[in-house]
């Protein structure tokens, strides 16, 4: 490996980082649903609420940690939104989940429009000493912000929780069967808003990411397709959290390409490159569709039905 | 409480189920005390299975089981099981009953709700008929014969379907499966042949799992057989009609009109259709009718399908399958779960229907209910056909044992070993050398019971070259009787490497502990067998304890 | 036993009138006067010749979109896809006005159309024979595309068509006199309505009376069911995704044939996600959508009147889709749980008779 090139995969990788961290959280939060058997399509609208959350928090006290709290109750409320229609009311899941899209959208184009182009408080790269010394990974994983660092326990915390501790068996029990998982004694309304609205707040948190790290303010509609990707991301890394975080920095490679691509003056129209993560969760979700051709892949067995 | 579902989470491992079912509730899953009491609980039900497999992997026998031990994790006095065996084998089921029997004889509390009379006079001690809603008589068991206690169940007034049995079989087949296969192809040696005949009413018999369901599909055409071909002896457009074993899932809409329900299939039927338009009111009306002809309750044809209680929405999938113009019907489990007077309508109706030419190929769970309306029975063992009999030349017991992989005529042969006119013996050796397994198994068995067979070299030689390891187990109790001194090490070297259900026996043969008692009871047991198999098995069992225990000093008393 | 309360039938209106309830709720605690907004919305929607003839307009993609959603739905899927398809068609009939210019209008505006279809299919047919073949989530699928496709044309009206005349805005050049569609004189109202009203008799007919609408039915419901029924569930599942492929994309060709006169990227404000609205008010029912269209395409105007007027956002249109979608689920979970006690009832009734 040249000394040209070095620089240039580290901030490639770097930006994978950054890009797939927003996608990271909603996409944890969206396991957890799943795994519980709730589908929660409408987590665009979730992670744009998040954003805005943070960003008035943030532009009023200037207090970061108070902007991630903000962001993460918008998600728990819109999560609970969800958690209310789809399970308590059992209503269709897709179109709860389409509705939540919408109204996020909506609200925050509407509420956000004094905010757009405010400068705000940002979330600071912060280098952890002695781990962002370490060639190659030390810049791509270790001289992040704290957003990104919390990630990596999350991932881990997420799976020790679905597969380690009793909660994330009811979890997944009520995903696969709820009405075995009832007769056994699982509260499975419960555990199932619980499953959502963490997933919401998780949502929210990416969403965050977005307005204090990525974009440092508020945009309309700022999340641009992410939320989706993530529930797709889901899909693809078969429900499982560590595969998920490998598959979020996938697409943040692919945005990251995309700017790094513009900086590197090639001559590809931008709107071209804009599509690469939609095009890349469909090619990736084929492969997955080819070899799980019978049966259901490994989905939790009651996804989606009330 | 153990349902006749069970409600295990198929995905999820042994460890898991039980874990979920479980009270008091440490948040780490992985503890390994927890999983050790787990191992003992289960192994003292008798089921050895690693925790961490899945219990989609388990046979229905060891699910059942598991649905206990989860029942015992939450130390349940009481236990609750709802036909608890319906779906098992007949070896199966004694391994299930025999654990909730030990569960009792420990103390506890054992609530068995099943339609199955031998299981009752086998297993239980009291006995509670209820009969329409109302509790009929409650009994000791040992009180009661088969005969007192059928008729308690069925009733002064018993419906037994009396369809006029004279028939007239068509020559041709309706149906002809040729060198078709169950399995997936690999397997040569499941290749069969198969005639289906207009006006007949076929039975198929054999365990879920074992091939019925797999031919049913390949005759309604979900599913393609690996080798060999099926002709329909009738048009392409007509249809296979078919009475799926989900009916409300599978062959119904609940959330449309009965009327659409009826005419799912015919649409396109000439009488309904002016070109691609189909004629609602004439559907509405001819609903209607069809829908009070086959006795369908309420029979209004604008209500949904939902309305409709289980007997009603099996009658009207009947009546629509029987009107669809089909030469071919696949009924999968009619009656299952429907009360009597429903179950015998609709099986009298499958009789005249295949009475009015048409053939009938009835799967079903309930032997008593093949016999009864079935011109012949085709029987799979292990995705096998094992034989295709008459019904009048069957009985529930040689049905059961031909579930078990074994022809008729070796049945027959093996049951006339008593008689001891030599044929017996001559099957018996002939089978020995079999190139077929499960036939050198039933030989051994065979051989076992009988005192007469005592050819001690050739045992000898068999068991050196024998490949299949259940054969071997079979062949080592034979040899166990026949050297009873050195039948403890034998068996215990089988004990150790197969898993195999026979093996259970023996294990408690020659387990230290309930020794006495298991002998005892074995010895009453093999006094009053119901089938060839107990037979089998609780005369070796009851010989080897006496062998056994004798070489130790003496039969305790 | 009589029961008080929802019917089904009434489960869209009072939906409506919840989601105004709560806008205008809303609306109150932002300080602003519900009164002034909903006035405001009925003079802007059906206040005058102008204001119902613009609604008019409105309701021809949205009906086009409505359409797109219920018939994949006949068959058990659910398409978000109408956006895209909006998008793919008109990019379709985009193509032939630029290529086809010289040609006169009776052969340019139906191959124009024909385009537009063309497009519309191929673009629904990705998602549907990957939900087919693979078993990938159609809803995620057609989402996705909506993205795509607005990108695609972003990428166009900025590159290779983008009018040379029009320095660098992003758009295409204007397209021929031929090409435009025929008007209701002194309106916008063009032959788009025509078109989408027959479409939705059509499908109506196709729905109700015919084998193929029937075995639909079934598929949609059970598809379980109509697999054992013999029926060819995946090819009717590829059917109506195409279908409704080529129903959004005549949305499409509308917007760009009549509206516009031109290829944009902000052709549509969300009609694909309005007409999965309409669909689901309608409960998939073509007749129903064309009568909710029109309410909604109302609503759509009239709020572009209080935009102009009283300085209310865009984005309150989504608020409103949004808020009336969840008052539609809402309402329906308290129609579905009378009904099932009604039947529940009606069950246990039944069976009380002696055989």
């Amino acid at each position: 490996m040249t000394d040209t090139w070095t620089p240039l995969l580290v901030a490639a990788f770097a930006g994978a980082v950054r890009g797939g961290t927003p996608i990271l959280y909603a996409a944890l939060g969206e396991t957890l649903a799943q795994r519980a058997g709730v589908l929660n399509l409408g987590l665009e609208g979730v992670m744009l609420v998040g954003a805005l959350a943070s960003v008035v928090v943030s532009y009023y006290t200037g207090q970061l940690f108070l902007a991630l709290i903000a962001a993460l109750l918008a998600g728990a409320v819109f999560g609970s939104l969800h958690a209310l229609f789809a399970l308590r009311l059992r209503a269709n899941q897709v179109v709860s989940g389409l509705a939540l899209l919408v109204l996020g959208n909506g609200i925050t184009a509407y509420l956000g429009i004094p905010y757009v182009g405010k400068k705000i408080t940002s979330l600071p790269p912060v280098k952890l000493a002695g781990l962002s010394e370490i060639p190659f990974l030390g810049p791509v994983l270790f001289q992040q912000d704290f957003l990104v660092y919390a990630s990596y326990p999350l991932v881990l915390l997420i799976a020790w929780l679905l597969y380690r501790t009793r909660f994330g068996l009811e979890i997944r029990a009520a995903g696969e069967d709820p009405e075995t998982a009832d007769a056994s004694g699982a509260h499975v309304l419960f555990v199932r808003s619980v499953a959502v609205i963490v997933g919401g707040a998780c949502a929210g948190i990416g969403g965050a990411y977005l307005s204090l790290v990525y974009a440092q303010g508020w945009i309309e509609n700022m999340t641009a397709g992410r939320g989706l990707i993530s529930v797709g991301l889901v899909i693809f890394a078969r429900w499982d959290p560590v595969r998920a975080m490998w598959g979020a920095y996938l697409f943040g490679l692919a945005w990251a390409l995309k700017l790094l691509l513009q900086t590197t003056g090639l001559q590809v129209s931008p709107y071209l490159l804009g599509m690469a993560p939609y095009l890349l969760l469909l090619v990736v979700l084929i492969p997955v569709g080819v070899r799980y051709r019978q049966g259901n892949g490994g989905a939790p067995t009651a996804l989606g039905k009330a | 409480m153990v349902y006749q579902k069970l409600s295990l989470i198929l995905t999820l491992t042994v460890f898991e189920n039980l874990l979920l079912g479980s009270i008091g509730t440490p948040f780490l899953i992985r503890d390994h005390k927890r999983r050790k009491d787990a191992s003992l609980l289960l192994e003292a039900q008798g089921l050895q299975v690693d925790l961490d497999t899945l219990v989609s992997e388990l046979t229905l026998a060891q699910r059942q089981l598991l649905e206990i031990g989860k029942l015992l994790w939450r130390n349940a006095r009481i236990l609750i099981l709802d036909e608890p065996t319906s779906q098992l084998a007949p070896h199966e089921i004694d391994e299930v009953l025999r654990t909730t029997r030990k569960l009792a004889n420990a103390g506890r509390t054992v609530l068995l709700i099943t339609h199955k009379i031998d299981e009752v006079l086998r297993f239980a001690d009291s006995v509670t008929v209820l009969r329409g809603g109302e509790a009929i008589a409650t009994a000791h068991a040992r009180d009661l014969t088969r005969a007192e206690l059928g008729r308690l169940i069925v009733g002064p007034l018993q419906a037994v379907p009396s369809v006029d049995t004279a028939r007239a079989l068509a020559s041709v087949p309706v149906a002809s499966l040729r060198s078709v296969s169950l399995t997936n192809g690999s397997d040569r040696t499941g290749v069969f042949d198969l005639d289906v005949y207009g006006g007949e009413v076929l039975g198929i018999a054999g365990v879920s799992g074992n091939g019925p369901e797999d031919l049913a599909q390949l005759l309604v055409g979900s599913r393609k057989s690996a080798t060999g071909e099926i002709q329909f002896h009738f048009g392409v457009d007509v249809p296979v009609a078919h009475i799926p074993a989900d009916s409300r899932r599978m062959g119904a809409v609940d959330t449309l009109p009965l009327s659409r329900n009826v005419f799912l299939r015919e649409f396109d039927s000439p009488r309904l259709c002016i070109g691609p338009f189909v004629r609602l009111d004439v559907m509405r009306n001819e609903a209607a009718s069809r829908l009070k002809a086959y006795g369908v309750r309420p029979s209004n044809p604008d209500l949904l399908a939902a309305a409709l209680s289980g007997g009603n929405l099996q009658k009207l999938i009947i009546a629509r399958e029987m009107s669809c113009g089909a030469s071919l019907l696949v009924a999968e489990n009619p009656t299952a779960g429907l009360d009597p007077a429903s179950a015998g309508d609709i099986l009298q109706r499958l009789k005249l229907f295949a009475r009015e030419g048409p053939a009938v190929v009835l799967v079903s769970a309930d032997l008593s209910e093949l016999l009864a309306i079935s011109d012949r029975v085709a029987v799979f063992s292990g995705k096998r056909l094992i034989g295709v009999e008459r019904s009048e030349n069957l009985t529930a017991d040689s049905l059961g044992m031909m579930m078990g992989g074994i022809r008729l005529d070796i049945v027959q042969q093996l049951t006339n070993i008593g008689t001891n006119d030599g044929q017996g013996l001559e099957a018996i050796r002939r089978l020995l050398t079999s190139a077929n397994w499960w036939e050198r198994r039933v030989a051994a068995q065979a051989a076992l019971l009988c005192p007469d067979f005592q050819e001690d070299a050739l045992i000898d030689s068999l068991y050196i070259t024998e490949q299949h390891e259940e054969v071997r187990v079979w062949l080592a109790l034979l040899q166990a009787r026949m050297r009873p001194a050195g039948a403890e090490i034998l068996l215990s070297e089988h004990a150790e490497r197969s898993p195999e259900v026979y093996l259970e026996v023996v294990r408690r043969l020659l387990g230290t502990t309930d020794n006495i008692k298991f002998g005892r009871e074995l010895a009453y047991r093999s006094e009053n067998p119901t089938s060839l198999w107990e037979a089998v098995l609780y005369r070796t069992g009851a010989a080897l304890w006496d062998n056994l225990s004798v070489a130790s000093g003496g039969r305790p008393s | 036993m009589n029961y008080i309360g929802l019917s089904k039938r009434s489960v869209p209106f009072v939906a409506s009138v919840a989601a105004l309830l709560l806008l205008g709720l809303g609306l109150k605690l932002l300080g602003r006067s519900p009164w002034s907004v909903y006035s405001g919305l009925f003079a802007g929607s059906l206040g005058s010749r102008f204001a119902i003839a613009e609604t008019l307009v409105a309701t021809i993609p949205i009906i086009f979109c409505a359409l797109a959603t219920a018939v994949p739905r006949w068959a058990g899927l659910i398409s978000v896809g109408a956006e895209g398809a909006l998008y793919a068609g008109a990019v379709g009939a985009t193509y032939a006005a630029l290529q086809f210019s010289h040609w006169p209008s009776v052969a340019l505006v139906p191959s124009m159309l024909l385009l537009a279809a063309c497009a519309g299919a191929v673009w629904a047919a990705v998602p549907a024979l990957l939900r087919v073949f693979l078993g990938i989530n159609e809803t995620i699928v057609t989402l996705l595309g909506n993205y795509v496709a607005v990108l695609l044309v972003e990428y166009l009206v900025h590159g290779v068509w983008q009018d040379p005349a029009s320095y660098s805005w992003p758009q295409s050049a204007a397209f021929v006199a031929s090409a435009e569609l025929p008007r209701w004189p002194g309106t916008r109202v063009h032959l788009g309505l025509a078109v989408a009203i027959l479409a939705a008799l059509l499908l109506w007919v196709l729905r109700s009376r015919t084998v193929l609408g029937l075995r639909l039915e079934i598929t949609g419901s059970n598809p379980t069911a109509a697999n054992y029924a013999g029926y060819p569930v995946r090819k009717y599942q590829l059917l109506v995704m195409v279908v409704g492929g080529i129903l959004a994309a005549m949305a499409g060709w509308g917007q760009v044939a009549a509206i516009e006169g031109r290829l944009r990227s902000a052709l549509s404000p969300g009609y694909g996600y309005s007409g999965f609205l309409v669909a689901w008010m309608a409960r998939h029912h073509p007749l129903g959508i064309l009568g909710f269209s029109l309410l909604l395409a109302a609503m759509l105007t009239g709020s572009d009147n209080l935009q102009l007027r009283q300085q209310l956002p865009a984005a309150m249109v989504n608020i409103f889709q949004g808020i009336l979608l969840f008052c539609l689920l809402g309402a329906e979970y308290i129609a579905d749980r009378q009904t099932t006690k009604m039947q529940v009832a009606h069950r246990g009734h039944e069976e009380e008779v002696p055989q």
